[in-house]
C-alpha cells in the first residue's frame, strides 16, 4: 500500500490515491489524515537490511510506532493559520527528537496541551516537588504550526514516534 | 488557544501526568511487563486553520487503534541462600523457587523438574510424598501437612495461572539417597513453561495465535529454569585427651603424689554444616585435684568462674562451652591437675 511507505519527506508528493485508503474525518476544506505505522526490518534481494513501514494494528510493549498526520487543502482558496496538534497516546512514550514536519514550527506540551514550548525549555515538577527539565517521557502533546499558507491542492505532513510502554 | 485535543484525550493525558508525577523518573510503566495485553492505543490528531480570511475551522482524524498483543515471558529464580543442607538418607527435603510472569497478560504455567543435572555427586529423587508443591499462602516455607499445608502440584490440573507481574512460590521436594558422603551435592532444575500451545521452545517474536483479536507472541522467554542444590551435611565430633607434661615435686617427670599433670583435650569437628551447643565437660577423678587458674582454651587463659569466657572449672570439673561450631573445626582445652 502506498501509505506504508509514507515519510515526512515524501508526504508532499504523496499520490492522491493514498487519500482513499485511510480513515479520515473531513471538515471544511482542509482534510486531515492520521496513520500509525511500524518499521520492520526486511532483507533486500542483495541481502542488505532495509527498514519498511507497515500499518500498525498490533504492537507489543517496546515497539516503536510512527504516527503521521497529513493535511491537504481541498478548497479553492489558500488556507492559513494551520496548526496540527497530536497527543502522545496513553500507554506510550514519546521518542525524543522524533517530531518532524517540513515548513512547520514544532512546540511541545507537558501539561495536556495547556502550555506549549520548545522541548528543551519545558519544566515539570518531580515526585519530590522540585522542578526539573522535562524529559521526552513527560511530553503529552505535540503541535506543528505551518509557516505561511497552504495553496489549494497542496498538502503537508507531520510525524512523530512513540514507544509502546 | 488555537489547538486543543478532545476532552477525552486531555483527561487521559492528565491522568497519566499524575501517574508520572507519582512515579520515579523516568519510570513510566505501570507494569514491568509493559502495557496490558488487549489495550487499545488510539490517537486523534486535530488540525485548525483559516480559509481565505474566514473563521477558524478545525478537523480531526483518528489513526486506527493499535491492539497491544499478549507477550509470553517468564522468569524462575531460586530462593535458597545457598545449597540446602540435608542428611543422607532424607525424605521431603525442599528447594524453594519463585516463578514470575514477566509477560503482560495472565498465563497458566506448566512446572517441571529435572534431576539429572551435571556437575553434582547425586541425583535428588522426586519425593514420594509429592515432588512439586505450590505455596498455599498460609505460611511461608514448605509444609507438607497440617493446617497450613501447601498444595501438591499436578501438571495439567492445577497449573498456576499468574497475572502479569504476578509470581508464585514453588517447592521442589526430594528424597535424598542414603550412604552419601558429607559434602556430596545434588542439583535439581525447576522449569516453568507458558501453556499457550506452541509456546514451548518458540523463538522470541513468534506469533502463537490470536484470541478475541489479541495476538499472542512469544517474548524473551516462554520457558525459564533455575537450579537449586542439596548438600549432604553432617558433623562428627571426636575428643582426644592426653597428658602432655608431668612435673613431680622433685622437678622430675614421675607421676607421684604431688605431681602436676598437664592435660590436653582436643575436640575435632568433621563433616559439613554446623554443630550446635557444643560443650565439653571433664569431671576429674578423685585421685586428681584441679590446679586453680590453670585453664586455657586454644592457648588463651580462661578464668575458673562460670562467666562470659565460655570455660569454667568448679567442683573438680572442667567445662568449655563452644556454642555453634562450623565444621570443620578444632578446639584445644588445656588444664593442670595435681595427683593426690
Amino acid at each position: 500500500m502506498s501509505r506504508s511507505i509514507l515519510t515526512a519527506a515524501a508526504a508532499f508528493v504523496l499520490a492522491t490515491a493514498a487519500w482513499t485508503s485511510v480513515h479520515a474525518q473531513a471538515s471544511g476544506d482542509v482534510e486531515l489524515r492520521n496513520i500509525a505505522e511500524l518499521e520492520q526490518e526486511v532483507k533486500t534481494p542483495e541481502g542488505k537490511a532495509e527498514k519498511k513501514r507497515v500499518p500498525a494494528t498490533k504492537a507489543i510493549p517496546g515497539n516503536e510506532v510512527i504516527y503521521t498526520s497529513t493535511f491537504r487543502n481541498n478548497g479553492k482558496k489558500p488556507a492559513g493559520n494551520i496548526a496540527v496538534a497530536n497527543p502522545v497516546p496513553a500507554n506510550t512514550t514519546y521518542v525524543g527528537g522524533s517530531a518532524t514536519g517540513d515548513n512547520t514550527d514544532i512546540a511541545f506540551s507537558v501539561d495536556g496541551g495547556r502550555t506549549w514550548g520548545p522541548a528543551d525549555k519545558l519544566v515539570v515538577t518531580g515526585a519530590d516537588g522540585k522542578k526539573r527539565p522535562a524529559a521526552a517521557a513527560d511530553i503529552t502533546h505535540i503541535r506543528w504550526t505551518y509557516r505561511g499558507e497552504l495553496a489549494p491542492g497542496k498538502q503537508g505532513a507531520v510525524s512523530f514516534r512513540v514507544v509502546v510502554n | 488557544m488555537g489547538i486543543t485535543a478532545g476532552w477525552f484525550a486531555l483527561l487521559q493525558r492528565g491522568l497519566r501526568a499524575a501517574c508520572v508525577a507519582a512515579a520515579l523518573f523516568p519510570a513510566l510503566q505501570a507494569l514491568a511487563a509493559g502495557t496490558t495485553a488487549g489495550t487499545l492505543i488510539g490517537n486523534t490528531a486535530t488540525v485548525q486553520y483559516r480559509m481565505g480570511g474566514g473563521p477558524m475551522t478545525s478537523a480531526a482524524a483518528s489513526a486506527p487503534a493499535i491492539v497491544v498483543a499478549k507477550v509470553l515471558s517468564v522468569v524462575v529464580t531460586s530462593q535458597d541462600a545457598g545449597p540446602v543442607g540435608t542428611s543422607s538418607p532424607a525424605t521431603s527435603a525442599a528447594l524453594t523457587f519463585v516463578v514470575t510472569n514477566t509477560g503482560n497478560a495472565p498465563e497458566p504455567y506448566r512446572v517441571s523438574r529435572t534431576d539429572n543435572v551435571t556437575g553434582d555427586q547425586f541425583d535428588p529423587a522426586p519425593a514420594a510424598a509429592g515432588s512439586l508443591w505450590l505455596e498455599s499462602g498460609a505460611q511461608p516455607g514448605f509444609q507438607a501437612s497440617g493446617p497450613n499445608a501447601d498444595i501438591p502440584y499436578v501438571p495439567g490440573v492445577n497449573d498456576p495461572t499468574l497475572p502479569a507481574d504476578g509470581s508464585r512460590t514453588v517447592y521442589l521436594v526430594s528424597d535424598i539417597p542414603g550412604s552419601l558422603a558429607f559434602g556430596a551435592a545434588g542439583r535439581s532444575l525447576l522449569t516453568a513453561t507458558a501453556t499457550t500451545p506452541g509456546a514451548a521452545g518458540a523463538a522470541p517474536g513468534t506469533l502463537l495465535g490470536t484470541t478475541a483479536g489479541v495476538q499472542t507472541i512469544a517474548g524473551a522467554r516462554t520457558a525459564a529454569s533455575a537450579t537449586g542444590s542439596y548438600l549432604v551435611s553432617g558433623t562428627a565430633i571426636a575428643l582426644a585427651k592426653s597428658v602432655v607434661a608431668v612435673r613431680d615435686p622433685q622437678g622430675g617427670t614421675r607421676v607421684v603424689t604431688g605431681s602436676v599433670l598437664t592435660y590436653r583435650i582436643v575436640l575435632t569437628l568433621t563433616g559439613t554444616g554446623n554443630a550446635d551447643t557444643v560443650t565439653v565437660s571433664d569431671p576429674l577423678p578423685a585421685a586428681l585435684t584441679y590446679v586453680p587458674g590453670s585453664l586455657a582454651v586454644d592457648g588463651t587463659a580462661r578464668t575458673d568462674a562460670a562467666d562470659a569466657d565460655g570455660a569454667a572449672a568448679s567442683a573438680n570439673t572442667v567445662t568449655a562451652d563452644f556454642g555453634t561450631l562450623a565444621a570443620p573445626a578444632q578446639r584445644v582445652i588445656e588444664f593442670k591437675a595435681t595427683v593426690n
